[in-house]
């Protein structure tokens, strides 16, 4: 009698630690921000992305003024520089180049850049909407009430390159941190794979003149990356993970992706091309 | 009596334990994202871009793409690549146009283009109304050069057009583009290679009909067949290098080009879901025949000498 009493006691006792245990994963799995998730296995197959290399082969080819672009390309890495490599129109041709198949939607952003032992010699992009003293920022539109400029970034001088009804604004969460608790009361929590981005409270589409707030798309000039940190971030305010759209960002949260061809002299790796399309 | 209720109090837990682990078990899920098509896609762009059809990679040869487009008069055809899951069709295009001043400056425009030469160019009233080959011109803007393929409309781009085209719904179906180039005069032009791909009723009998014949073994697929009810599968003439459906008049609705697979015929039937197995056969038989003596299905050492389509 008393050993089935001690056994049934056992069983109780065991079977409220996992009704317990249930209890409090399901209740995790309810409480918002949590990446808590029911049992499931996803398996996703990686995309075959090979515009860049189709475009890195077409340039190779492509004549740009006196000389192939994959020839003025290997003496700019020989030489270390444009100038060196008497190839200053070459941005230029190559801009021109590109421009069709953005005119025609076949690619979208770009970013064409030669490099030397690791270091950018020459970077050709559409990126036209930049600003600033040094290109550091973005031209956004002004919004009516509120900061024209998400989390983290800060209004500048834009050195004329915006229109009268934008404002540049620039990634400087040092600065913008300051201004806590007088302007805009949010905190600059940083996101992403490489702590790029930052979470933002987003905007809502074609809603560029209200104030920016649970909106589901990041500002202009930036993208969307997926950081479940911003879930709880500034009380659930600031939901979206937004990093200014430049290569790395955008390359990492596989909106982009880059071809790397090294450029060969005398059967020498003298340097490499590489070539980003969005 | 105790020793009962303590027995109910230790199985209740546990049998709801045994609950609580089947509630898991089937809430499992297995998501799969295969993306078949885009992946099609891009593989196909791949394979093309090293082709015969290419000057150098990625860069098309605009006489081949002639040659090629003029192998079918309906330009139903899928060369240098092809998968048999899924029909596709390509198109490539020079992005811009030729600027011109005058017809004759518009010749090698044509031949590249429209592959017109001397044998067949007509630069009549400059070739805007009638003729085939001259330079438009603009009232604003550049005048361009512009040419007629024979049968064909007036284009002022490279252009080429060909592959499976679908007159019927698809299961599933994709477009992509991808930025190529044509080789014209030692130089490169710019240009968008599209392709479109489709999952069709006749991407699935050519498929599951192939695959049979190659691999020798019984292949079976599932089709949706409402609206193809009395449509016949089969390749008309034994010497033709496509295979269509035609409808009970022996009219054709959709090809595709399906070289070198010999097979029975297919009637599809009233009900809008079949399984059409694919049998390959020793000698021409019937699916009766087929059941009744399997030893007519070629195994790994037979030759097969035809598919017998069967569908239940």
């Amino acid at each position: 009698m008393l050993e089935d009493i001690g056994w049934t006691l056992i069983v109780l006792v065991v079977f409220e630690i996992l009704a317990i245990i249930t209890i409090v994963v399901y209740w995790q799995m309810s409480v918002p921000g949590s990446d808590a998730e029911s049992i499931s296995y996803s398996v996703e197959f990686v995309q075959v992305y090979n515009k860049p290399y189709m475009l890195a082969e077409v340039l190779a080819h492509t004549q740009l003024t006196d000389r192939q672009f994959l020839e003025q390309a290997i003496e700019i890495s020989a030489a270390g520089s444009v100038e060196g490599a008497s190839a200053t129109s070459l941005p230029v041709g190559v801009k021109d180049f590109v421009q069709s198949y953005i005119n025609s939607y076949t690619v979208r952003n770009y970013e064409i850049s030669i490099s030397r032992d690791n270091n950018e010699i020459i970077t050709i992009d559409n990126k036209i909407l930049k600003c600033g003293a040094n290109s550091e920022g973005f031209c956004r539109s002004k919004i009516i009430f509120g900061s024209t400029c998400d989390v983290g970034y800060v209004e500048i001088n834009d050195n004329g390159a915006c229109g009268f009804t934008e404002a540049c604004c620039s990634y400087n969460p040092a600065t913008y941190a300051a201004t806590v608790g007088t302007q805009k009361n949010i905190a600059v929590v940083s996101c992403g794979p490489n702590q790029d981005g930052v979470c933002s409270q987003g905007r809502t589409p074609g809603s560029r003149s209200i104030p920016k707030r649970g909106g589901n798309i990041c500002d202009y000039g930036e993208i969307l990356v997926k950081d479940p940190v911003c879930n709880t971030a500034n009380n659930g305010d600031t939901l979206l993970c937004c990093a200014t759209d430049t290569v790395e960002p955008s390359v990492v949260a596989g909106l982009s992706t880059r071809s790397v061809v090294p450029l060969l002299y005398k059967n020498l790796v003298v340097g490499t091309l590489e070539v980003t399309i969005k | 009596m105790i020793e009962i209720v303590l027995f109910i109090v230790r199985m209740a837990p546990a049998i709801l334990f045994i609950l609580f682990m089947m509630l898991i078990f089937f809430s499992f899920r297995i998501e799969l994202k295969e993306d078949s098509m885009s992946r099609f896609n891009a593989e196909l762009a791949d394979s093309l871009s090293s082709s015969p059809l290419m000057l150098h990679r990625s860069i098309f040869d605009p006489q081949k793409l002639t040659e090629t487009e003029n192998i079918d008069p309906k330009k139903i055809i899928e060369l240098y690549a092809y998968n048999c899951d899924f029909g596709y069709n390509i198109e490539v295009e020079s992005i811009g146009t030729t600027i011109c001043s005058g017809g004759n400056e518009c010749t090698g425009f044509c031949n590249s283009v429209c592959g017109l030469d001397g044998s067949n160019i007509d630069m009549s009233t400059v070739g805007t109304l009638n003729g085939n080959c001259g330079c438009n011109i603009e009232v604003f803007g550049d005048n361009f050069c512009q040419c007629k393929k024979p049968g064909g409309d007036w284009q002022n781009s490279y252009k080429w057009h060909y592959g499976y085209e679908p007159t019927s719904a698809s299961n599933k179906q994709s477009r992509a583009e991808f930025p190529t180039a044509v080789g014209i005069d030692g130089t490169v032009i710019p240009a968008t290679l599209t392709i479109n791909s489709y999952d069709t009723v006749l991407t699935r009998l050519t498929c599951v009909t192939a695959k049979a014949y190659e691999i020798k073994s019984k292949q079976s697929v599932t089709l949706n067949t409402g609206g193809f009810a009395s449509q016949i599968f089969e390749r008309l003439d034994p010497q033709d290098t496509h295979v269509c459906l035609y409808d009970p008049t022996s009219n054709p609705l959709e090809c595709r080009y399906f070289p070198g697979v010999t097979f029975e015929k297919l009637t599809l039937p009233e009900t809008s879901k079949i399984t059409v197995t694919a049998y390959p056969a020793k000698r021409v038989a019937t699916c009766d025949e087929i059941k009744a003596s399997p030893s007519i299905i070629a195994g790994v050492n037979d030759n097969v000498a035809t598919v017998v389509l069967c569908s239940t």
